[in-house]
């Protein structure tokens, strides 16, 4: 983790073209980026591929970059944009599988690994418009406040609250169709 | 018996609880919730498992191999290959060039927070919301009756005793003495129509401490609400009053007092009037829709009569009814939807269907409905026929042209539209809190509806925001209100 001032020098050389100070840069924040870019899109081998565009989108617009926020502030916006824009050129598909997993007994479910559990999510959340899905990610997985959201996408509390809302509501009631087809499967009912 | 949420109540609860949003109370019960049902407690753990694995995961979860210095200087080589490279993306487009932001970096945005020191009236609009969802309706109609009182009355024509006003009902009383009364006074005297007219025109929303009884006054009119739930009072002493009564059930009651005209409202929408001053002329009572009764002195009549009055009657001095003033249906429109009040109150009383039967049938009486009003009634199915989408429509178009009276107009009838528990009538709550508070200047108005909101929608993403914005509001009132006193600032 770079300190403030080290990293302030180092995003000005980066910008005067420095490579070393670049990869300085790429390697205090290629975990980071990777996370959020795998938040986005869910574990695959294409997250690889997208945080190599990010770095590059990083280097083209560091110019750009005025200081006026915070470096990972604005990493985390080339992030999402670039990440983002990858996704809606590539061809929507349904993680079917994935998806299937909701359906899964108590047992069963605690027994699926982590990747396979994340997958699940994002196969939840993957036909929500991208707004809505940065407005849940923030929200439940990276614990800001609807107010930072707000203050962070330029998007007003009201919109992003909806946005988290709608989230939500998609979450249950995949859940719960899950459940209900597991409960006609085994008979069972739920009170 | 301990106390317990139910499956519902618990999967909406899932995510506050998470997050640690909810209080010590409502996780202590959410808690003990779970232990009574296996399945909520299976469905709670699942979705907390999920996110947290999200949360909790590293980076190394998402990406096939082994995040270490190899993948980085691999990563790396590929990424500066890229950057000396001309600027194209896999389909050969430069990418500096393509259509749109969204590979355009976005002008880096600061993350300063406003104190809550400096949240003040404006800040409202940055905390609260613009509407993007679409919007809808007003909870008033869903509950039920909802009836709109209009009382006219000139000063002369009562006596009444000086407001006598304890600590004890600065809550449920609301005053209101405006400068103009004189000069209402007069115009009042003018023709009776014409000065009823002219106090519909003058309307301005008042009281609304709640979304039982919302008031709305004419210029120099002097009214208080008295009494708690279920028995409501309302007493005027001078000027005009419009006023929609949402009773919450069936035994809560209005009545409303001026002079020696007493008005028991039982069901959506009426109006009195007293258009000309004298002891000798008793108010005048309309009904838009639904049933009144009405008490007040009648000719020749040593008793006051008592009658009932019925959509589309009016009544004067007891005995004489006649069919009302089409204008003043239709000005009442302005405030009440009244379709959406019947469609309500056949909704409220839909569990006993013969009740809500009952109430439905009440229709205009037709042999007393001159011929304007049945113009007035052909055009109201055209009204209903409007689509919640055509309302979000006109709503959202009249915020494009900044006309935020006929957007706040067009919410509220799609909140009224909309049946309880609808996902959007939570966005549309804070939609007009922000439009009356920035747009309108009708600070009660938005408190109403972030009061409403809270109460409404406890659990919401947005209650704490909400519940803030609310308490700022209320200022001084603040510090005595249920819905600041355990405000938890972020």
């Amino acid at each position: 983790m770079l300190d403030p001032e080290e990293e302030k020098q180092l995003v000005a050389r980066a910008q005067a073209g420095d490579m070393v100070a670049f990869r300085a840069l790429y390697d205090a924040n290629l975990k980071r980026v990777i996370a959020h870019v795998g938040r986005i899109m869910g574990p695959g081998s294409e997250v690889e591929d997208v945080v190599q565009n990010v770095f590059i989108q990083v280097h083209r617009s560091l110019p750009s970059f005025n200081g006026d926020s915070k470096f990972s502030t604005w990493l985390y916006r080339v992030t999402w944009n670039v990440t983002v824009s990858y996704l809606r050129r590539r061809a929507p598909t349904v993680n079917l599988p994935a998806l299937r997993q909701f359906a899964v007994n108590d047992q069963q479910w605690s027994k699926l690994e982590a990747r396979d559990k994340l997958r699940t999510l994002h196969a939840a959340i993957a036909d929500l418009p991208a707004d809505y899905r940065e407005a849940f990610i923030l929200f439940e997985l990276e614990g800001m406040t609807l107010a930072e959201i707000a203050e962070l996408t330029g998007d007003s509390l009201n919109t992003v609250a909806s946005r988290v809302r709608r989230s939500r509501e998609r979450l249950r009631s995949l859940l719960e169709r899950a459940e209900g087809n597991s409960e006609q499967r085994t008979g069972g009912t739920r009170p | 018996m301990t106390r317990s949420h139910d499956c519902e109540t618990i999967r909406e609860m899932v995510f506050n609880y998470r997050r640690g949003e909810l209080s010590e109370l409502d996780a202590a019960l959410f808690e003990e919730s779970l232990l009574a049902c296996h399945d909520c407690a299976a469905y709670v753990g699942r979705i907390i498992d999920m996110l947290d694995v999200s949360v909790e995961a590293e980076a190394q979860v998402y990406v096939e191999r082994p995040i270490d210095a190899s993948f980085a200087d691999s990563l790396f080589d590929s990424i500066a290959a890229q950057i000396e490279a001309p600027a194209f993306d896999d389909d050969g487009e430069d990418m500096d060039e393509e259509e749109g932001v969204d590979n355009t970096p976005s002008p880096p945005v600061r993350l300063e927070f406003v104190s809550q020191e400096k949240r003040d009236e404006e800040a409202i609009d940055d905390e609260l919301f613009d509407f993007e969802d679409g919007a809808q309706a007003s909870r008033w109609p869903r509950y039920l009756a909802a009836a709109a009182v209009l009382l006219g009355l000139g000063v002369g024509a009562l006596v009444l005793k000086p407001w006598e006003k304890s600590a004890a009902q600065d809550d449920a009383i609301a005053e209101n003495e405006q400068d103009g009364a004189a000069d209402n006074l007069e115009a009042i005297s003018a023709t009776p129509d014409a000065a009823l007219a002219k106090a519909f025109q003058q309307l301005q929303p008042q009281n609304k401490a709640n979304d039982t009884i919302k008031v709305f006054a004419s210029a120099g009119a002097k009214w208080k609400l008295e009494g708690k739930a279920p028995d409501h009072k309302l007493r005027l002493e001078q000027g005009t009053v419009l006023v929609e009564f949402l009773p919450k059930g069936d035994n809560e009651h209005l009545h409303v007092i001026s002079g020696e005209t007493e008005v028991a409202v039982l069901g959506t929408v009426f109006y009195v009037s007293a258009e000309e001053p004298g002891e000798d002329k008793p108010a005048r009572v309309g009904v838009i829709t639904g049933k009144v009764r009405v008490k007040q002195p009648a000719a020749g009549k040593e008793e006051p009569v008592e009658v009932m009055l019925e959509d589309g009657q009016e009544s004067k001095g007891g005995v004489q009814i006649r069919a009302i003033e089409p204008g003043m249906k239709q000005q009442t429109e302005a405030f009440v939807d009244i379709k959406a009040h019947q469609k309500a109150l056949a909704e409220r009383n839909e569990p006993p269907k013969e009740h809500a039967k009952v109430d439905v049938e009440v229709e205009p009486p037709v042999k007393v409905k001159p011929e304007e009003d049945q113009k007035v009634a052909a055009t109201t199915p055209v009204r209903k026929a409007t689509s919640d989408e055509e309302l979000r429509k006109q709503a959202q178009k009249a915020l494009r042209e900044r006309d935020y009276q006929r957007a706040a107009k067009s919410y509220e009838r799609l909140l009224e539209r909309l049946p309880r528990g609808h996902n959007e009538r939570a966005s549309i709550r804070l939609e007009l809190a922000r439009l009356y508070m920035r747009y309108l200047g009708q600070r009660e108005r938005a408190i109403d509806h972030l009061r409403e909101f809270v109460e409404q929608h406890p659990l919401d993403v947005a209650a704490p925001s909400a519940r803030r914005q609310l308490c700022q509001l209320l200022g001084m009132r603040a510090s005595k209100d249920p819905a600041c006193i355990s405000l938890q600032m972020d």
